[in-house]
């Protein structure tokens, strides 16, 4: 099973829309998907109109891994499942904090469900925090919207130093321009600057688009409900770049 | 999980069933286009599964299932109908499929047409729950010629982590609707249907031979069992639909040749004379491509036996081994569709017919199976033992290809016979024998290969420009073969001696030189 995480350290940057667009994206192309909404505010799960879960909560993980594989619903659509968010989760850092190794817990209660699937897609919640660590420790690409700023360029600049200090054993980093309005002159000059900056900057970039809002209110995928508009065409493009990029099994 | 309909199941009712005060979306598709899947010998069906593909706007909705239950193994859409195992990466590496299919292609057995309602049951989020399903379908038949209304079905699909709803209401819509399990799966109806029998195909038959009747009679049964397996796998094997119909049908053919010239003195001599030599002519047409579909289907071992770099330099061997294989086909075609294919088949017929009929036969015949089946694989050893005598180290490639020949007899007849034999000490003997069966044919096979290459290389440059590149790809690997056969040999004259040495020869002498006790005549 791979993992990727949508990442940063800002709120409102289009992690969750991209999680759930590539997700869904992964599943169309046969990936046996899991989506793990750890963002205790549920947006991925509200997507997928599944209720987040309150039993037993966060702390039943840390006595028993197994209890994960029970949270797992199926969504309407085939071969994409969810773990939904959980308000306990919240408590994460508080829970985890004094445990032996605290930075491995998230990996070591994902090996019941690594045989079951082939992806998994983590969506995050803003923060550098003990959950993100251990976010960074289990992942294998994380994916980073960044929104063209002089802003995100530091958030990003930051984060790179952050990795520095820290550095994970296997992550790939793999960021993106996400609610990118070309009309803009300074969006524009930006996004080319950052382009030839950060090498591993992706091609695709995210348009600022109506349809990517209304995942909200749809509570489906672009890609399921409006498939040619421009934002399902993107998705689909970073799609196509983070199988190259970050899944060894494909080639063009 | 599957349910049959008795009495006509109206969608209303089965909607209020499921309903039960909560939201119920009904979407309905017209021709639905279905079809199942499996290996040409049914492996699928064998191992109590079905794999079923549903054809839906451009894409395929395959499930995996299993057999009768209907109990979901696997649910997914993708973009192509996959042909083997392998095309099910994607779909997470299913090693249970894996196991199952081996190399072999997925072939669509039947198809089906019809309407689906699809009913699905949703929450005040409008999540759906769980799907029902009131499938109406017709079988096709190959040609499109004809049809068979299908009895109506109900399919239940659970969504994972909602199964308490999905436990009542299968509960409730099962009592309501008067739904019993069907008496048999969909698949089979369907194939019973296109008059299709399943799973009594065995490339690999066994026979319980009782060791007093005469040897004759045994005969004509093993026999005609083979040609059996020969008629069935004729058409897969002209039409190429997977590669291991030729192969059941050449193991066959070899295997009657074996039998009529191991026991040669039980038949009318003049008939199983003609036969032999027909026989050997479709074992000739059919080995030519049995060989290259081994070169194709292992093409990638190859590949990686040369450098990195000149890897795909190998594509133009690759395409020039599919077009030889595309002519040698067409030749095969010819033969297999030839009068004198059909006549072969037909005096093969008309000679076990005879074999009821004592007078025409010569006095051997009588003589017990038991006795016949001794005399065979003692003499068939004797021969290997004589043959192997004295081999040196490296021996020449010729005299290993007759001792491959010789022990693959030797093998058909202890296979064929073993029921005859006590099974502990048989089994014994059998698996010695395969062992140095699977050296003697991988050397043949890397030989072969080999040799070819060689003519190949000259063949296709005159055929058509070559690029440097892949001269010197197949150069590369015409070395690495020549490495392999080299070690192959060692291996198999390693195992020709130890399957030649003393102790091995009283175990087969104390077996089947002495007639065993009661039977004989
Ligand atoms: N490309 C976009 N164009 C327009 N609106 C967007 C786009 N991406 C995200 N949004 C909107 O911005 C808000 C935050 O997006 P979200 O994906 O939830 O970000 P995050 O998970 O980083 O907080 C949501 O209301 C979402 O609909
Ligand atoms: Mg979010």
């Amino acid at each position: 099973m791979k993992i990727m995480a949508t990442h940063n350290i800002k709120g409102g940057v289009g992690k969750t829309s991209a999680a759930v667009s590539l997700a869904y994206l992964a599943a169309c192309d046969g990936y046996r998907t899991l989506l793990w909404d750890l963002d205790p505010q549920g947006a991925a799960s509200f997507c997928f109109r599944i209720k987040p879960k309150v039993r037993g909560g966060v702390k039943s993980l840390k006595r028993d891994p197994f209890s994960l594989e029970q949270a797992v619903k199926a969504t309407d659509f085939e071969g994409l499942d969810l773990i939904p968010a959980d308000f306990s989760l919240r408590n994460f850092d508080r829970i985890f904090t004094r445990t032996k190794n605290p930075t491995r817990h998230l990996a070591r209660l994902l090996t019941p469900l690594r045989q079951e699937y082939d992806l998994l897609f983590i969506d995050c919640a803003p923060s550098i925090s003990l959950m993100a660590e251990n976010i960074f420790h289990a992942a294998d690409a994380l994916l980073v919207p960044l929104i063209p700023s002089t802003f995100s360029v530091r958030t990003y600049h930051q984060m790179l130093d952050y990795f520095h200090k820290n550095p994970p054993k296997k992550l790939q980093l793999l960021p993106f321009f996400s609610m990118y309005d070309k009309r803009r002159q300074l969006q524009r000059d930006l996004v080319a600057s950052m382009s030839d900056e950060v090498r591993e900057m992706l091609n695709t970039s995210i348009p600022y688009a109506k349809n990517v809002e209304l995942m909200g209110v749809e509570r489906a995928p672009v890609n399921q409900f409006a498939p040619t508009s421009r934002s399902a065409v993107a998705y689909r493009n970073l799609w196509r770049e983070v199988k190259v990029r970050a899944l060894d099994d494909y080639t063009l | 999980m599957i349910y049959a309909v008795s009495d006509k199941l109206s969608r209303k009712r089965l909607k209020e069933l499921l309903s039960d005060g909560m939201d119920v979306r009904v979407e309905v598709t017209d021709d639905t286009k279905r079809y199942y899947l499996d290996t040409f010998d049914w492996r699928l069906l064998r191992s109590g599964m079905v794999l079923e593909v549903e054809v839906r706007g451009g894409l395929c909705l395959l499930t995996w299932r299993e057999l009768g239950s209907g109990e979901l193994l696997l649910s997914r859409t993708v973009r192509t109908l996959p042909k083997s195992a392998d095309d099910f990466s994607n779909v997470g590496q299913q090693p249970r499929l894996k196991q199952v299919l081996g190399r072999r292609r997925l072939l669509a057995h039947a198809s089906l047409r019809g309407s689906t309602h699809r009913f699905l049951l949703l929450n005040d989020d409008e999540k759906t729950l769980m799907r029902v399903e009131l499938r109406r379908d017709k079988v096709i038949s190959s040609d499109s010629s004809a049809y068979t209304q299908m009895q109506d079905g109900v399919y239940f699909f659970p969504y994972r982590g909602y199964d308490k709803i999905f436990s009542h209401r299968l509960r409730r819509i099962a009592k309501g609707a008067k739904l019993s399990p069907p008496t048999e799966d969909p698949l089979i109806s369907a194939l019973a249907a296109l008059d299709i029998t399943p799973g009594e195909y065995s490339g690999r038959p066994t026979f319980s031979l009782d060791p007093a009747r005469p040897s004759i009679d045994a005969l004509a049964e093993i026999l005609g069992r083979l040609l059996q397996i020969i008629r069935c796998n004729v058409k897969g094997a002209r039409e190429d639909s997977d590669p291991e119909y030729l192969h059941d049908f050449l193991v066959a053919v070899r295997r009657v040749r074996c039998l009529m010239s191991r026991f040669e003195s039980v038949f009318p001599e003049e008939r199983v004379k003609l036969l032999q030599r027909d026989f050997s002519w479709v074992e000739q047409e059919a080995t030519r491509i049995r060989d290259l579909d081994i070169y194709i289907s292992r093409f990638e071992d190859f590949r990686a036996g040369v450098d990195e770099e000149y890897r795909e330099a190998l594509n133009s061997l690759y395409s020039f081994l599919q077009g030889e294989k595309q002519k040698k086909l067409w030749q095969m075609r010819v033969a297999l569709e030839s009068s004198r294919y059909l006549r072969l088949i037909e005096s093969m017929d008309h000679l076990l017919q005879g074999c009821k009929d004592a007078d025409t036969l010569p006095p051997t015949a009588s003589i017990a199976i038991d006795r016949a089946a001794c005399n065979g694989i003692w003499n068939s050893y004797r021969v290997l033992v004589e043959t192997a005598r004295g081999l040196p180290a490296t021996p020449r490639s010729e005299r290993i290809y007759e001792l491959h020949q010789i022990s693959k007899h030797l093998g058909y007849q202890m296979d064929l016979f073993r029921s005859l034999f006590p099974s502990k000490r048989m089994e014994r003997q059998i698996r010695a024998h395969d062992r140095l069966q699977r050296r003697l044919n991988r050397f043949r096979d890397i030989d072969l290969q080999y040799r070819r290459l060689q003519s190949y290389i000259t063949r296709m440059t005159k055929a058509q420009a070559v690029r440097e590149i892949s001269m010197e790809a197949v150069k590369q690997l015409i070395a690495d073969r020549k490495r392999e056969q080299r070690k192959a040999r060692s291996r198999a004259v390693i195992q020709i001696e130890h399957f030649t040495r003393k102790k091995m020869r009283k175990r087969f002498k104390s077996m089947f030189k002495q007639p065993p006790k009661g039977g004989a005549v």
